[in-house]
């Protein structure tokens, strides 16, 4: 690598890393925010009062009395099938709007724990030592998170799918609960562990080349 | 290793330290300390030829290979 391409490539990393710090400060304050109203919620409700709402993933059908037609198409007997839709309502206080926010400071906690791995990953780039061995750990535990995030996903968007089935109607829509589970995530983490392993044998090439004199 | 460096034996014998080669040779002290000390994986030719340049040796006074001595 040409010292102009290795300056370069370092300004990369450490413009990236400005960035990932920015968004590591910002999700640990919303993080914090997000306790606090967790704790807050048996007393205070939603921020904003009355007004406050929460929005939860549904899936829902309509029925035929709803058609859908294209004049410009020349279709006159178009069918919506199924709807993918947030349902929002104000929430009663209590260990439901407890949960809710519990279950948003985990989702941030994630994302918040994956930023700062990240960040360890670039500080290492940027120090021209990338091939550090935690780098590989850091990069298959990346992989691993992301690959068990989706079915666990997947689950909460059924398990709310199914709550507004039990508990929500209205005239003309049928609440179901659909199974949501997005297999290219899984790919991508596939490849993350990939990358993870790659990673792994460059830290050993690394670790020769620096014990050959 | 099986391949041993007999760095050490060599400066004593030569009554030359590790300091003093490594400024000869142009390798930093702790890379020859890693040498000497037989924690190096791999020695370049071109080390090789500056180590027997200075210490007047041929490449089998330094390196000595040991049956049994496996990583």
């Amino acid at each position: 690598m040409t010292t102009h391409s290795a300056v370069s490539s370092r300004r990369v990393a450490a413009g990236i890393a400005a960035v990932l710090s920015g968004l590591f400060y910002l999700l640990a304050v919303v993080l914090l925010l997000v306790l606090c109203l967790a704790a807050a919620a048996p007393f205070v409700g939603v921020p904003g009062g009355g007004n406050g709402e929460v929005g939860i993933p549904v899936s829902f059908t309509v029925d035929d009395t709803h058609p859908v037609t294209s004049p410009t198409l020349g279709i006159d007997n178009a069918r919506i099938r199924a709807v993918n839709g947030t349902l929002s309502f104000p929430p009663r206080a209590g260990r439901s709007l407890i949960a809710l926010w519990l279950f948003l400071a985990g989702a941030i906690a994630i994302v918040l724990w994956v930023t700062a791995e990240l960040r360890a990953v670039l500080r290492t780039v940027r120090d021209g030592q990338p091939f550090a061995p935690a780098n590989a750990n850091r990069v298959r535990r990346i992989a691993w998170i992301v690959i068990f995030t989706e079915p666990v996903r997947a689950f909460i968007v059924y398990s709310s799918h199914a709550f507004a089935m039990r508990n929500f109607s209205s005239p003309g829509l049928h609440f179901n609960a659909r199974v949501d589970f997005n297999p290219g995530v899984i790919l991508c983490g596939l490849i993350i562990l990939v990358l993870a392993e790659i990673f792994r044998a460059g830290t050993q090439l690394d670790e020769e080349q620096s014990l050959t004199i | 290793m099986p391949i041993r460096v007999k760095l050490d034996q060599l400066l004593f014998d030569r009554r030359l330290t590790l300091t003093e080669v490594a400024d000869r040779i142009g390798i930093t002290i702790a890379n020859l300390s890693v040498l000497k000390t037989n924690k190096a994986k791999a020695i370049r030719f071109s080390t090789l030829d500056a180590l027997c340049r200075e210490l007047k040796c041929q490449p089998g006074e330094i390196l000595e290979w040991v049956d049994g001595e496996s990583e």
